[in-house]
């Protein structure tokens, strides 16, 4: 059996290359480098597995793709991993976001973990709007303490007869607690896996 | 793994007469392969230098499971980044580019305790059992 697989059939080419567009767009996260050897390696490992049958024509190849499963989800975790590894490092809130989105679902504990980190950024939005809606809404954000002696931080629809304790430094002091949270939740989600395992790491080598 | 596998298989008095029994069985299956697949790769790669296609096909053989074999990369992955394993690229005879997994010295330490808990464990659940199984057929 020859080393190489050609792929005659067009049938069967259309198919891997389908597949494979599939994969490199599932991969467009990572960088060009990662993601050349990462399709390489996927490559390698179809051609691996046809080589195995002897067989290249169009069910073939459709088996050994099915085999090695469908890139959005076995790739899942690499994304995710590149995502919030860029996230840390550029404070940028959009791959952040699409990285715990994609944790959710993986295990439990990952899933929560990256539930409890949305919640953490959806808390830190609502302090954006606090900064940012004081000026249309004064009277229904800030820090109130109504006749009842209950108190409010934070965005109310209904704040009558309250005294508002803050009056404009609610506005920077929303947005000094939205910056804090941010770089702390950011910061932490970029170095939480390396941690973990490296805790790990080093009890096995006690 | 398979002589847990069969004990599991072999207890008489587990009526599966519903399919949601079977599918809570085949759920933790899953989980139990998901589990031991790092070990098991740690322990294929203490072997020798080997490759994702090979070492899915020996995790398939040996586990029985219909994992999808893309599942691999992230784990290697994972390990490289831990600094378990390393990578390196090698020319195949056709030409083709091949990524090989080498074991390092901390993945060595690392397999080796893993095994030794894997051992533990596997011994205690092994008690475990047989003590119901004893009480339910005397």
């Amino acid at each position: 059996m020859t080393d190489v697989i050609v792929l005659r059939d067009p049938e069967a080419d259309r198919v891997w290359r389908e597949y494979f567009e599939n994969v490199t767009s599932h991969a467009r996260h990572l960088s060009a480098h990662d993601r050349a050897e990462l399709i390489l390696e996927l490559e390698d490992h179809a051609r691996s597995s046809l080589r195995a049958t002897g067989k290249s024509d169009a069910d073939h190849v459709r088996v050994a793709l099915r085999e090695l499963g469908d890139p959005a989800e076995y790739l899942r975790p690499i994304i995710a991993h590149e995502l919030l590894a860029r996230a840390g490092s550029s404070l940028n809130p959009v791959p952040l976001v699409k990285g715990l989105t994609l944790l959710i679902g993986q295990t439990f504990r990952t899933s929560l973990w990256a539930l409890t980190a949305l919640f953490g950024y959806t808390l830190l939005a609502i302090l954006v709007a606090m900064a940012l809606g004081k000026g249309v809404f004064p009277g229904h954000i800030g820090f109130f303490v109504f006749p009842d002696g209950s108190t409010l931080f934070g965005i109310g629809r209904d704040t009558g007869g309250a005294k508002e304790m803050l009056g404009w430094w609610s506005v920077p002091i929303a947005l000094a607690g939205a910056l804090l949270l941010y770089v702390f939740l950011t910061r932490i989600i970029a170095r939480r896996s390396r941690k973990a395992r490296a805790a790990l790491l080093a009890l096995l080598r006690h | 793994m398979r002589d847990c596998a069969t004990s599991v298989s072999d207890v008489p008095f587990i009526p599966m007469t519903s399919s949601s029994g079977a599918a809570v069985v085949a759920r933790w299956a899953i989980q139990l392969h998901k589990g031991v697949f790092e070990f098991m790769v740690l322990l294929l790669l203490r072997e020798r230098p080997s490759y994702g296609y090979e070492l899915m096909t020996q995790l398939r053989d040996a586990l029985a499971t219909d994992t999808a074999e893309g599942t691999i990369y992230p784990l290697l992955r994972r390990l490289r980044d831990d600094g378990l394993v390393t990578s390196k690229w090698t020319e195949q005879s056709s030409g083709m580019p091949r990524k090989y997994y080498e074991i390092t010295p901390l993945g060595r330490v690392v397999v080796q305790q893993m095994g030794d808990m894997w051992l533990e464990t596997s011994n205690r659940i092994s008690r475990l059992a047989n003590r119901k199984r004893a009480k339910v057929n005397p």
